[in-house]
Order: C-alpha cells, then structure tokens, then sequence
C-alpha cells in the first residue's frame, strides 16, 4: 500500500511531466527537419533528441526525484509541523521501506516517462524503421532508464535534507557538475553518461553502453545509501 | 503489579541546548489508563516521540514492551503493537475516509472490521469524504478509528480530544475506557484537561521541566493529598509552623485552608491542638494536585 500511497502522492505530476514530453517532442516531430527521409539527415536529425533528452531528463528527473520522496514531507526535513509525517512514521514500516518504495516508485514512473523517447522516434521518424529495430529502441530505453537513476538518486539524495526550492536548484547544478565532470579530457567518453544517453546510445551504436550504465548504477547506490544514512539518522 | 508497557529510565534529551527531558522515569503498568500530565513545554509530546522512535534520546533508556525504543528493528515490532495519535491530527489529505482505512489496514494483520465500522458509526465519519474536507475534530476521531481498529495492545494518545466538542469527547473517552476494560488495551495518553484525566486515568505523571513531579495511581494520590479547613478558635498573632506536607497555606482571619500533600494526619493532629479549632477535611481534585504542582515549580 505505500506504492499506492506514492502513486496517489505523485501521479498528477507525472502526468504533468508525460504530457510536457509528448506535447514537446511532438512540437519537434512537426518541424520540417523531421520531414527530410535521408537516413543522414534524419540520424543527425535524431542524435539531436536523445542530446536534448539528455539535458533535459536529469533536471525532469531531479525534480521527479523530489517529489517522490517529500510529498507530505514524509522524510523530509521541514520547518515548524510535520503534517502527516508522524502519521507515516508510525506505521510499522522501517525508514529503509519508506525510502525504498519510493525511490522504486519514483524510479518505475522516470522509466514510464522516459519509454515516450523510443515511441517518440518509432512514431513520428517511420523513415528510421528500416535502419533501427525494436530491440534497438528497447535498448535504447533501458539505457535512457539505467543512465537517469543516478540523476534520480542526486534528487532522492538532495530531498532528504533540502527544502523544495533549495533541492530544485542543488539539482540543477549537480547535473550541470556531472556534464562538466564526465566531459572532462581526462576521462574515457566511454564513461560519460550523457553521450551514453545520446551519440552512444544503442541507437547509434546497436550496442548497450556498459561503462556508462555500471557508473550510472553505481553512483546511484552510493547516493541511495547516502540518503538512506540520512533518513535513518534523522530525527522528526 | 502488573509489568510495565512502557518504561523509561532517567531519560533526556536537549534540542539546541534546551534541556526538554533531565532524566525522566516512567512506568506504565499492563492495562492501566495512564495520564500525562503537564504543561506546555514540559516534555510530553517529546516523550511520546522518543516511545515511537522518532527521536532518539541523548541519555537513558525507553522500553516499550520490554524493547528498546531506540533500536530501529525494535521500533518497527513496537509500532506494530502501538496505535498512534499525533498532537497534529494531520493524516494525508488526498485521501478520502475509506482510503485510509484500507491504507492502514493493510499494515496490521490484527485488524479488527467490526471496530472500524462501528467507529465510523459513533463518530459520525463519511466514508467518501476527502480527508482535506474533515475538520480537526473529524481529522482526531478519523485518527482514534485508526489507532484503535488495528488491535493495538497500547494506545499512545498525544492530545486524543484535541478539536472535538464535548459530547465526541464523552463519547471518545467512554469508549476508551470500554476498550481497556474489554481488551485489556493499555491508554497512555497527555492531556492539557484534567477533568478528562481524572475522568478516566487509573494513572497519572505530572511532568514539569523533563521530569516525573508526581507519579503513581490515582486513588493513591487522591488518599495522599487532602484539603483541609481550620477554623480557629482565636486569633492568632504569630504565624503557624505547619508541619512538613502543608503545601499551600491561606489564612484568612480565623479560616486556615490548607493543601497536603503528606502528613495529613499530623496536620490534622497539629491543627486539633489549637485552642478551639475545627478542622475539616476535602478530597482534591486532580486540578488542585496539578495546579500545586506547577505554582511550585
């Protein structure tokens, strides 16, 4: 029941969020760009969407992040009253299961709203079919959902102990570090979760990014535990 | 005596310094309706969120149930065990009635249908109703439905009749003394209205400052401190030394009021000594014991 709590707590938001990325990406689809049949044109043309999902869904997804765990400021830390957070903290649930669920929850709704990229291209670019296949597209989107958890745990890490408009903006400049981080020379491209998401994603590649993906996870269990750490030491 | 739900052991804990608690000791017998008493700012809600883990202490120990209150797998068994009301009343307010009950239910397996539909009867509560259209008073029945309806073998009540009016109060509080005698349940419950307490309290804690000023049974207290009327004989020209327990003294011409705390039987004695005086003797309220207490401190 505490899926069905965060679903209830959430959904007006993801749906806020599928609606923003079906309206935006169909706005892009309608561009005459997206009319040119040349398979050239239409990658370059295409490489562009997943370099702008890989902007753009850290930031979405950071806030996403935000709003799975505080809604109610069930383990976030809040001034004054609590609201119905003592209500949660009673039940007989570990703060590990409320972090978990909806961490998880809010992980399986980023997915949901990530899987609009691969339809997205499938629909509007019929030219691609012939050159990409669903397997790719599937690809494609497991990629898009491993390589966004570390952003969505930053924002379940930064939730925890930030306040909203404090969070949104922590958010955005830990994305901003993590591009300009991972694009530093010293680095192997083969590690920069961004390009895994755009020009090396299996669209392009027919291959899974697999050092981006291992960091992605990885990065996003240290930061998991770390919020957890927080959570668990807190006092309400 | 029965063994203790809850018992703690010189516990404290500060916030920025502020000392909340300075060692508080507590024993709430098995199936007793415990009372805590105090006023604002003496430690009581800090106390009850130090019992369900959200805080932890600085010193001492908490035991619920024989389990530390401080061990985080210790705390999920306690509240399993526990139903809660928050001083807050807040309850998530996208839900409607009947969603809430299912959400809570599913976390107790011991729940009881039979109490939650004649909850929602006594109190009145409409099923479809958003919790964010209830009133406070609606919110605390809503939240005693919960805490009651899950089998709970201890009630922890942090202002229970908070926002109800005094007929839901009546019948809150008859029910809850219904409970402790049918089930066995043990009510540990703070309150600001002492007429509520000593309605149905069978125990009561006055706490002041962090600490237990006066704790024990209610009959015990109520034999212990005793109001007494004097009227002399003659006036007196010097002061009367009262014998120790005299608490609170008011002489006015020939009438001695006094409240004891202890001793009454030597006051009484030391009173009947005086030329021409004759004393009589008034039971307490849990008011007057409170109200000492508290001017004292």
């Amino acid at each position: 029941m505490l899926w069905y709590k965060g679903w209830l707590e959430t959904r007006y938001r993801i749906l806020f969020f599928l609606l923003c990325a079906v309206w935006g990406l169909g706005s892009v689809a309608s561009t005459p760009y997206a009319a040119n049949r040349a398979r050239p044109a239409l990658l370059a043309f295409v490489a562009g969407i997943p370099g702008l999902i890989a902007l753009c869904y850290p930031l979405i997804l950071t806030v996403l992040a935000g709003s799975g765990i505080k809604t109610e400021s069930d383990l976030q830390p809040r001034k004054g009253l609590h609201g119905s957070s003592y209500f949660t903290l009673s039940l007989p649930v570990s703060r590990f299961r409320l972090l978990a669920t909806r961490a998880g929850l809010g992980m399986l709704e980023a997915a949901g709203v990530l899987a609009i990229a691969p339809c997205y291209i499938w629909t509007f670019f019929s030219a691609l079919r012939m050159h990409l296949t669903g397997s790719d597209l599937f690809a494609y989107w497991v990629t898009l959902s491993i390589c966004a958890s570390a952003f969505y745990s930053l924002g379940v890490f930064l939730s925890t102990f930030l306040d909203d408009i404090w969070q949104y903006l922590t958010s955005v400049l830990g994305v901003v570090f993590f591009w300009w981080l991972l694009s530093r020379p010293f680095l192997p491209t083969s590690v920069n979760i961004f390009r895994a998401m755009g020009e090396s994603s299996p669209l392009f590649t027919h291959t899974f990014p697999w050092a981006s993906m291992g960091i992605s996870l990885g990065t996003a269990a240290i930061l998991f535990l770390a919020a957890l750490k927080v959570v668990q030491t807190r006092e309400y | 005596m029965a063994d203790p739900v809850i018992e703690t052991q010189e516990l404290h804990k500060s916030f920025k310094g502020n000392e909340a608690l300075s060692g508080l000791n507590l024993n709430v017998p098995a199936g007793s309706i415990f009372g805590f008493l105090g006023r604002n700012g003496a430690g009581k809600t800090t106390t009850i969120k130090l019992l369900m883990g959200f805080l932890k202490p600085d010193g001492g120990n908490a035991r619920v149930f024989g389990l530390a209150a401080t061990d985080a797998a210790a705390s999920v068994e306690i509240r399993r065990r526990v139903g809660f009301v928050s001083e807050e009343k807040d309850l998530y307010p996208y839900m409607t009635v009947e969603q809430i009950i299912r959400f809570t239910q599913s976390f107790f397996p011991k729940w009881r249908d039979d109490l939650d539909r004649r909850y929602l009867k006594l109190f009145d509560l409409p099923e479809s109703r958003k919790i964010s259209d209830l009133s406070k008073g609606m919110r605390s029945k809503l939240m005693l439905l919960l805490a009651i309806s899950h089998g709970a073998e201890l009630l922890i009540l942090d202002e229970p009749a908070e926002g109800l009016d005094p007929v839901a109060v009546e019948d809150a509080l008859r029910e809850l003394v219904a409970l402790a005698a049918a089930e066995g349940t043990t009510i540990f419950f703070s309150s600001h209205h002492l007429e509520e307490v000593e309605q149905i309290a069978d125990h009561v804690c006055i706490i002041d400052h962090g600490a237990a000023i006066v704790t024990g049974s209610l009959d015990d207290l109520k034999a212990q401190y005793q109001r007494l009327r004097i009227v002399l004989g003659e006036d007196l020209r010097a002061p009367i030394h009262w014998v120790d327990g005299a608490d609170q003294v008011r002489q006015e011409g020939r009438t001695v009021d006094i409240l004891a705390s202890r001793n009454v039987d030597a006051i009484v004695n030391q009173a009947r000594s005086l030329p021409g005086a004759s004393v009589e003797r008034f039971p307490v309220t849990l008011k007057e014991i409170f109200l000492e207490h508290a001017r004292r401190n």
